[in-house]
C-alpha cells in the first residue's frame, strides 16, 4: 500500500475524529442557540479529565462510575459558566449579577489561598486541617453557584430587569476570560505538572476492555481503548440525535436555536434550555477528555484543553457551526487530516488541521452543513 | 359574555431601551370578547401585544390577567396562565415540520388531548394535514399564517392574541381566517385580542375596538360605533 496508508492510520483517524466530534458538539450546540463561541469549552474538557483522574486514581472509584461522576461535575460546571459569565450578557438581573461576581471573586481568592498554603506545607507529610477546609470550601462554592443558578433559571432569584443586547466582542472577550480563569484555577489547584492515568490493575474489567486487541489488520492492531472511543461516541451521537429530534427538551432546543422570542411565546423557559445545552456539551467534553487521556496515557495538565479545544472548534466550523451533524463530520475530517499528517510530518499535524480550517473559512465559511446566511462566526 | 375583565392594562408604559413607545396605555378585554386594536404603522400595536406577553418589559403601569398582576412575569409564566400569541410576520420555526410547530404550540400542556387537538387543527385547516411532514419554512404565505394561528390555538389559550393575521393574504383566505376566529370565539369561548391593518375586517369581526395613536389610546368603544365615527373613517377606513 502507499506510504501514507496502513490500517493504523485509519484507526487513528477514527479515534481522533471521534474525540474531536465529542468536543465539537459542545461548541456547535452553544453557538447554535446563543451565537457565542464558548472558548471555555476546552477547559471543561480539561477539568472533566482531572475530575475523572481524581475520582479513579485517588478515590478508587470504579472507572465507569468515575466517568459518570466526572460528566456530572462538568454538567454542573457548564451551568455555572453560563450563569456567571454569559447570562449577565443576555439580561440584566441584579441578584444573579451580584451572586456571580461574589462567587467568582470568592472562588478565585480561595484558590489562591489554597495554593499559598499548599506551598507553605510542601515539607509536611499530611495536609493541615486548614488546607482541607479550604479545599472543601473550594468545592462548595461551585456547588452553591450551581444550586443558585438552577434557582435563578426558575425565576426564584427575582425577575430579570431587561434583556441586554451585548455586542459580540464583549461576549468573545468574556469567553476568553472564562477560559483563562479556569486554566489559572486548575493550575493553582493541580500545579503545572503532567499527570497520567494509572495503568489498570491486571484482571480488572477495565484492563480487559481497554488493553485487549480487538482486531489485527496487516501490521496494525486495533486496541480496546480506541474501539471503546468509537463505540461510546457512536452511541452518544445516536442518543443525542434522538434527544434533539424526539424529546420535548430537544425540540425546545431547536426552537430556541431558530427563534428565541417565539420559543418564549410557546412557553419555553429559554434560559433553562440554554443551560441544558451547556449541560449536554460539557458532559460530552468530560467523557471525551477521560477516554482520550486513557488512550494517550498521559498529558493531563492545566493547559491540555487548549489544542483539542481549538481543533474541535475548527471541526465545528468545518462542519457548519450550529449543526450537530456537521460537528461529527467535521471532527472526522479533521481527525483524518491529522492522522495522515502524522505519518510523515508528525510535528506539523496541527498545522494541517488549521490549514484545512483556513481553506474552509476562505471558500465555504458556512461549512459543510451550515447555511450561507448563518456564517457569522 | 360576562362583565369581568380578563385582561386589564393600567397606564402601561413600555419601549425599547431609551425609546418609550407606549406612553400609558389603558385598556381592558372582558371574558368572551373579541377586541381589536387599530392604529397606523408604528403606533405601538405590536409593542402592546408583546408587553402583555412579557417579551417587552413594561417600565411603568400594571397588567392584570383575571385580577392577577402579571406585569413582571416572564413570557413562559404568562403563557402558562393561558395567553397565546400568533405573532406579527408568523414567526414559525422554519426548520421544523408543520407537525413539530403544532407540538411546540402545546409545549406547556401536560394533558393527553394534544394528538386529538392536532387532528382538530387539521380539520380546521385541511391544507396543513397534507403538509404535516413538510418544513414550515417551505409553506406558502397563507399556509404559514394558518399554521401560526393553529400553533397558537394548540396552547388551548383562554386569551388569543393575533397580530395582523391577514398580512399578505389573498382576500379569500383572509375571509376564511376571520371566519375561523369568529367561530372559535362563538363555539369555544376563546377571548380574542386582534391587531389589524385591515380595519374594515377587524371592525366587522370585533365587539369592541381601541384606536392607538403613537403610543396613546385615542378612542375606544363598540366596534359598530367606531366604524361610523368620522375620524376613524377618515384615518383608518380610507373613506
Ligand atoms: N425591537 C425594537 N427595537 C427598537 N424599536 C422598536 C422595536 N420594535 C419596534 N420599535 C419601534 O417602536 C415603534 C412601535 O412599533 P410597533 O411594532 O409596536 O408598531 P405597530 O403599531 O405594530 O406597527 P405596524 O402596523 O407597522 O406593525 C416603532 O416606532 C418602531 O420603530
Ligand atoms: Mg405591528
Amino acid at each position: 500500500m502507499s506510504e501514507f496508508f496502513d490500517w493504523s492510520v485509519l484507526f487513528n483517524a477514527l479515534t481522533l475524529g471521534a474525540v474531536y466530534a465529542l468536543i465539537a458538539v459542545g461548541y456547535t450546540m452553544v453557538y447554535g442557540i446563543i451565537q457565542l463561541i464558548n472558548f471555555a469549552h476546552g477547559e471543561v474538557f480539561m477539568i472533566g479529565t482531572f475530575a475523572g483522574l481524581l475520582l479513579f486514581a485517588q478515590l478508587s472509584v470504579p472507572l465507569s462510575l468515575a466517568i459518570l461522576l466526572a460528566m456530572l461535575v462538568c454538567l454542573m460546571l457548564g451551568v455555572v459558566i453560563d450563569f456567571t459569565a454569559y447570562l449577565p450578557l443576555r439580561r440584566k438581573h441584579p441578584l444573579a449579577d451580584t451572586i456571580s461576581i461574589a462567587g467568582l471573586t470568592g472562588f478565585c481568592g480561595l484558590a489562591i489561598a489554597y495554593f499559598l498554603l499548599a506551598r507553605a506545607e510542601q515539607s509536611q507529610a499530611a495536609a493541615s486541617g486548614l488546607r482541607i477546609a479550604l479545599g472543601v470550601l473550594l468545592a462548595a462554592i461551585p456547588l452553591a453557584l450551581f444550586a443558585l443558578a438552577i434557582c435563578g433559571l426558575y425565576g426564584k432569584l427575582g425577575r430579570p430587569k431587561a434583556s441586554v443586547t451585548s455586542d459580540r466582542l464583549s461576549a468573545l472577550i468574556t469567553a476568553i476570560g472564562m477560559s483563562l480563569s479556569l486554566q489559572t484555577i486548575a493550575q493553582l489547584v493541580w500545579g503545572a505538572d503532567f499527570y497520567v492515568f494509572p495503568p489498570f490493575a491486571k484482571e480488572s474489567l477495565a484492563h480487559t476492555v481497554f488493553e485487549s486487541d480487538v482486531l489485527t489488520l496487516g501490521s496494525a492492531t486495533l486496541k480496546g481503548k480506541e474501539f471503546v472511543i468509537w463505540v461510546v461516541t457512536a452511541a452518544l451521537m445516536v442518543g443525542l440525535n434522538g434527544l434533539v429530534h424526539r424529546t420535548k427538551i430537544g425540540k425546545a432546543m431547536r426552537a430556541c436555536a431558530q427563534d428565541q422570542k417565539t420559543a418564549a411565546l410557546m412557553g419555553v423557559n429559554v434560559d433553562y434550555v440554554i443551560a441544558v445545552t451547556f449541560m449536554i456539551g460539557s458532559a460530552l467534553a468530560a467523557i471525551a477528555g477521560i477516554l482520550f487521556a486513557i488512550k494517550v496515557g498521559g498529558n493531563i495538565y492545566f493547559r491540555m484543553g487548549y489544542y483539542p479545544g481549538v481543533i474541535a472548534f475548527a471541526a465545528a466550523v468545518l462542519g457548519g457551526i450550529g449543526s450537530i451533524r456537521g460537528a461529527v463530520v467535521g471532527g472526522l475530517i479533521i481527525g483524518a487530516t491529522q492522522a495522515v499528517a502524522q505519518v510523515k510530518w508528525a510535528e506539523y499535524d496541527f498545522a494541517f488541521a488549521f490549514g484545512l480550517m483556513i481553506l474552509v473559512i476562505l471558500f465555504r465559511p458556512w461549512g459543510i452543513f451550515g447555511k450561507p446566511g448563518a456564517a457569522r462566526a | 359574555m360576562s362583565d369581568a375583565a380578563m385582561l386589564r392594562l393600567e397606564e402601561v408604559h413600555s419601549g425599547y431601551g431609551p425609546l418609550e413607545v407606549l406612553h400609558g396605555v389603558s385598556l381592558e378585554i372582558r371574558h368572551g370578547e373579541i377586541v381589536t386594536l387599530i392604529g397606523a404603522n408604528g403606533a405601538g400595536k405590536t409593542t402592546t401585544l408583546n408587553t402583555v406577553c412579557g417579551l417587552v418589559p413594561a417600565t411603568r403601569g400594571t397588567i392584570l390577567l383575571d385580577g392577577e398582576d402579571i406585569t413582571r412575569l416572564q413570557p413562559y409564566e404568562i403563557v402558562a396562565r393561558g395567553v397565546a400569541q400568533s405573532p406579527e410576520g408568523r414567526r414559525l420555526f422554519p426548520d421544523m415540520t408543520v407537525l413539530e410547530n403544532l407540538e411546540m404550540g402545546a409545549y406547556l400542556r401536560r394533558d393527553g388531548d394534544v394528538p386529538a387537538d392536532i387532528e382538530h387543527m387539521y380539520e380546521l385547516f385541511p391544507i396543513l394535514a397534507d403538509r404535516r411532514a413538510q418544513r414550515a419554512g417551505s409553506l406558502s404565505g397563507g399556509e404559514q399564517q394558518m399554521l401560526a394561528i393553529a400553533r397558537a390555538l394548540m396552547a388551548r389559550p383562554r386569551l388569543l392574541l393575533l397580530d395582523e393575521p391577514s398580512l399578505g393574504l389573498a382576500p379569500l383566505i383572509c375571509r376564511q381566517i376571520f371566519d375561523t376566529v369568529a367561530k372559535l370565539n362563538a363555539d369555544e369561548g376563546v377571548t380574542v385580542f386582534i391587531v389589524e391593518q385591515n380595519a374594515h375586517a377587524a371592525l366587522d369581526l370585533a365587539h369592541r375596538a381601541y384606536v392607538l395613536e403613537t403610543g396613546d389610546v385615542l378612542m375606544s368603544g363598540a366596534a359598530s360605533a367606531l366604524r361610523e365615527d368620522p375620524r376613524v373613517r377618515a384615518a383608518y377606513l380610507g373613506e
